[in-house]
């Protein structure tokens, strides 16, 4: 349907799409199950232990998840970059009112990550729970349900465009 | 109404999917480095009250991922079925087959007080079978897509 390399075979790049949506579904799972984890499970889960033991488990979870954050974040840029390259036409033309949903996903998706990896960058663990990670973790259901409507409204009007296609005669120039 | 109950719906199954996701890799992957830096019998408490606690989120993930799902399933049945060639339902089932697969393996994995003998192996071969029935979808939605594209895409390219 659409392409995006040129002078690589077609079936070649119709295999990437589904491969590159494949991995933002994935690191976007690591983002959000890591976070709700980090944040609201591993704390319960810890609550009886020494101060300083709390410290040792949460200084190492921090360690690995915030490895686990940045490369979810590059993966999730470059992939939503050739998703947008990819999607393009189905953002133009008859599907313009799509566009200000892909837009405010693009923004807050970028707000979220830059959250969670300024969040995770920070030397020592703190002993308080993150309320920005909480925050994120809220700003990235919004960031999902963004694309569920601009998902919804694409495929109302494909739906549309399909029942009433357009006419030759008013296509001609 | 109906365009309120379908972007909810789909945004309850993609959010709760990602929660069950990354919290098994968490389990899986991340948890036990952090185990590492505590004694034998702290560390078998701590696990014990983070499964406990994980076991009430993958419940309710399983509860919500059902009806979601049966939910979308429903509503995209004639767009599977207008794929032609079985090649919508063959995906659909695909993904549907690996799911249940999922959830079996989870609740098998979680049921009772204790662990399962290499519940770790089991939970690292869930976690590759969770991967699995999103590339499935993933597979299924591009499938959808492209298998018709209308004159306006073309137009617009």
């Amino acid at each position: 349907m659409l392409y995006w390399i040129p002078h690589v075979p077609e079936r070649l790049q119709q295999g990437l799409f589904p491969v590159v949506r494949w991995l933002h579904i994935v690191c976007t799972s690591l983002l959000v199950g890591g976070t709700l984890f980090y944040e609201f499970v591993i704390p319960r889960a810890i609550a009886d232990l020494k101060e300083e033991t709390q410290l040792a488990v949460l200084g190492r979870v921090r360690w690995f998840f915030r490895n686990v954050v940045i490369f979810s974040a590059i993966i999730l840029i470059l992939t939503g970059s050739l998703s947008v390259y990819h999607q393009w036409p189905m953002y133009n033309g008859e599907f313009h009112p799509v566009q200000p949903w892909l837009y405010v996903h693009l923004i807050l998706g970028l707000l979220s990550l830059v959250i969670a990896v300024l969040a995770m960058i920070r030397t020592r663990a703190p002993r308080q729970p993150l309320i920005w990670l909480r925050v994120n973790f809220i700003i990235l259901l919004v960031v999902i349900f963004i694309v569920a409507v601009a998902r919804h409204l694409r495929l109302m009007i494909r739906e549309d465009a399909e029942r009433f296609p357009p006419n030759p005669m008013e296509m001609r120039p | 109404m109906e365009s309120i109950l379908i972007v909810f719906f789909r945004w309850l199954h993609i959010t709760t999917a990602c929660v069950a996701v990354g919290g098994v890799f968490f389990l899986r992957i991340v948890f036990p480095i952090a185990l590492r830096s505590l004694d034998a019998e702290a560390a078998r408490t701590m696990l014990l009250r983070t499964r406990r606690i994980f076991k009430m989120v993958v419940h309710t993930c399983i509860l919500l991922l059902l009806i979601s799902g049966s939910y979308n399933a429903w509503m995209n049945w004639p767009k599977y079925t207008a794929m032609g060639r079985g090649l919508g339902h063959s995906l659909f089932g695909t993904h549907l087959l690996l799911a249940l697969l999922v959830f079996a393996l989870a609740l098998w994995l979680l049921a009772g007080p204790e662990p399962k003998k290499n519940h770790l192996k089991w939970m690292a071969i869930n976690l590759g079978l969770m991967f699995l029935t999103i590339a499935a979808a993933s597979v299924l939605k591009y499938a959808r897509e492209t298998h018709s594209a209308p004159a306006v895409i073309s137009k617009n390219q």
